[in-house]
């Protein structure tokens, strides 16, 4: 081999193996982003429902509601996403909570602002929140949404942390440690909160719920 | 999700009360009406569509593409004078363009992606190493 052909040939050689090299990297790499927004997609279209309607009783607005969710989303994907898939589950409530309690933070403080200026208080609408969805017989959508307006009511009765540690165990299904980790406090005090948000809720809901 | 949910709800050992007040909850949710799904899909796309927006990672990159420079500036600079003699021309002129070529790859694509990749230059390093002796000796044959 002469020098012009080294020349020639080791360079060019070296660049494409390199070139290779490097969008075999990326390509990989798509792959794995592909991936991760797939598992993403799937995690969050599988809990969107449930956080919608968790939000909406905490905050008693639906549109507030699904700018919270949609914000947890948000937050989720842009700083979390490369999280182990296990934790956005607890992640991902704990964000929404985060939401929830500052949406209540507001709420009483605009509340009580009004209450001074002597304006009435700027409750939901029960007509706009009304779901619209007409399936099923009428009787039994009925008493579903009086059933639940009931419940929702004794929901918003309860201090916040029982409320959340609630919703989130028996309406969300999460264990006590992801409780926690969602709620950012201790497996005992998700425990005590359960406790006495469920004895809280009987004693409203009456012997019938029993 | 749903394997996670029923573990949660094995653990607590519930009674009726609370099955009763998940059932009305989950009544509640299928009721959801075909608008606001709409809106919770489009939320969610939208989110998904907003991932390429500042992370974590981006906060490094800038850290990570300077120190990448300066650990190759450094590995590369003061090697060419001393493996430049007057006597191997062939090898100073083997060794150099790509030694440049490398350090354009990095300042003209300016991929933050690529520089992100250690195991990239970890790569190039120990093809550089081998091909050290070698390849200067099979130029000079």
């Amino acid at each position: 081999m002469t020098g012009m052909e080294a020349v020639a040939r080791s360079p060019g050689g070296d660049s494409h193996s390199r070139g290779r090299r490097r969008s075999g990297h990326r390509s990989e790499r798509g792959v794995r982003a592909l991936e991760q927004e797939q598992r993403l997609n799937a995690f969050l279209a599988g809990v969107e429902r449930r956080a919608l309607r968790i939000a909406e009783i905490g905050t008693g607005d639906r549109d507030e509601a699904m700018d919270l969710v949609q914000d947890a989303m948000i937050r989720l994907v842009g700083k979390y996403a490369r999280r182990p898939e296990a934790e956005w589950a607890p992640l991902f409530f704990r964000i929404l909570t985060n939401r929830v309690r500052d949406s209540q933070r507001r709420r009483t403080v605009r509340n009580r602002v009004m209450s001074w200026f002597g304006g009435d208080e700027d409750g939901p609408d029960p007509v706009a929140q009304a779901p619209d969805r007409s399936t099923g017989a009428p009787e039994e959508e009925l008493e579903m949404r009086e059933t639940m307006a009931t419940l929702e009511a004794a929901l918003r009765g309860l201090p916040a942390r029982q409320q959340e540690a609630f919703m989130l165990r028996n309406f969300e299904g999460l264990d006590v440690a992801n409780t926690a980790a969602a709620m950012g406090c201790s497996e005992g005090s998700v425990k005590t909160h359960y406790s006495r948000a469920a004895h809280a809720l009987r004693a409203r809901l009456g012997e019938s719920w029993r | 999700m749903n394997d996670k949910r029923h573990d949660g709800r094995d653990e607590r050992g519930e009674g009726a009360f609370e099955e009763r007040t998940r059932r009305a909850f989950d009544e509640s949710v299928d009721a959801l009406d075909a608008a606001t799904l709409s809106r919770l899909n489009r939320a969610r796309r939208a989110a998904l569509a907003g991932k390429g927006g500042p992370g974590p990672v981006a906060g490094w990159r800038p850290v990570a593409t300077a120190a990448v420079l300066a650990v190759l500036a450094v590995a590369f600079w003061p090697r060419q004078a001393p493996e430049t003699p007057v006597a191997e021309p062939q090898l100073a002129v083997a060794v150099a363009p790509e030694e440049a070529e490398d350090l354009e790859i990095v300042l003209q694509e300016a991929d933050l992606d690529m520089l992100a990749e250690l195991e990239f230059y970890a790569w190039m390093e120990a093809e550089e190493d081998f091909r050290g002796a070698p390849a200067g000796s099979g130029n000079i044959g």
